[in-house]
């Protein structure tokens, strides 16, 4: 984080909910290991300014989603399985992240 | 120290603590080259990374331990016996539970759901334990850390109620009524 200007991260998701959620996700699909790192990534990504949907959504895809270990859940449970379940966590991890924006704005947190 | 671990050949040590040791060994490297290039920043960098582990380093103890006793108590064959056995709705349930009390890397487990799969689990119930996988009980003192209470358990509580969605969509999909991939 110290060797990106403030403006990088905020710049990658540039507003509106959709695009936001969408690219959180598709950056976590790409990220593997301990989900622990993805929390202190995404607390960093809030404080630099990025809305709450594309960090949920990043933290999603990054604990459900696994195109790095796709071969391994191919070779284990099949294709159709992978790819469907894959597809299928995505748009979870959009749909929990417009989930939380709604329950956050009606909470009022 | 007994005879046997003495006649251990001590290469085979660093063979084995090699892979452990990359990824430390491999950040040390890139912070000692950045300080070399920008040491100003790569000084900001070090400080930031300090007052993130002081900000988690209780909670990683909290963690340390809950996860220690989960490995010590459960192991993957509990969950495939359980997944085995009773109505769907209960194997559903038991599915998401296995899901969130797992630990490990993914590919501990896969050997064990692909086992499950063909001793006749559906589709929908692996589907379910491996979304719920996203639920880290063990992690939540660091979640709420950093995003705080509300958030961490709307979270938790969507992921779950969507586990089933997925586990859904996976069923309709790709099993059929008794239990065979659809072809």
């Amino acid at each position: 984080m110290a060797f990106l200007s403030e403006e990088f991260l905020p710049s990658l998701f540039p507003g509106g909910r959709g695009w936001d959620s969408f690219w959180g996700a598709c950056l976590g699909s790409l990220f593997a290991g301990n989900p622990i790192n993805s929390y202190i990534i995404g607390g960093q990504m809030l404080e630099a300014g990025v809305s709450i949907v594309a960090v949920t959504s990043f933290i999603c895809s990054w604990a459900s989603v696994g195109l790095l270990q796709l071969p391994a859940e191919i070779d284990a449970l099949g294709w159709k399985f992978a790819v469907v379940r894959n597809v299928s966590c995505f748009g979870l991890s959009m749909g929990i992240s417009f989930g939380i924006a709604f329950s956050l704005k009606f909470f009022e947190v | 120290m007994s005879p046997a671990i003495n006649r251990i050949d001590p290469k085979s040590r660093y063979t084995i603590h090699f892979p452990r040791l990359l990824f430390p060994v491999s950040v040390l490297v890139l912070y000692l080259v950045l300080w070399s290039v920008a040491p100003q920043k790569t000084w900001l960098a070090t400080r930031s990374s300090l007052g993130i582990l002081y900000h988690v380093l209780p909670s990683l103890c909290l963690v340390f331990l809950l996860m220690a006793g989960l490995n010590l108590f459960l192991k993957p064959v509990h969950f495939a016996n359980a997944l085995r056995k009773g109505a769907i709705i209960r194997q559903t349930l038991l599915a998401a539970l296995a899901g969130i009390v797992s630990a490990g890397p993914i590919y501990a487990w896969y050997p064990m759901l692909k086992d499950l799969r063909e001793k006749g689990a559906d589709h929908s119930l692996i589907g379910v334990f491996l979304v719920n996988r996203a639920v880290k009980p063990f992690l939540l003192p660091v979640m709420v850390s950093i995003f705080g209470w509300t958030y961490v358990l709307i979270l938790t509580l969507l992921t779950v109620a969507g586990s089933f969605s997925v586990g859904f969509v996976v069923g309709a999909l790709l099993d059929s009524r008794n239990g065979s991939i659809q072809k």
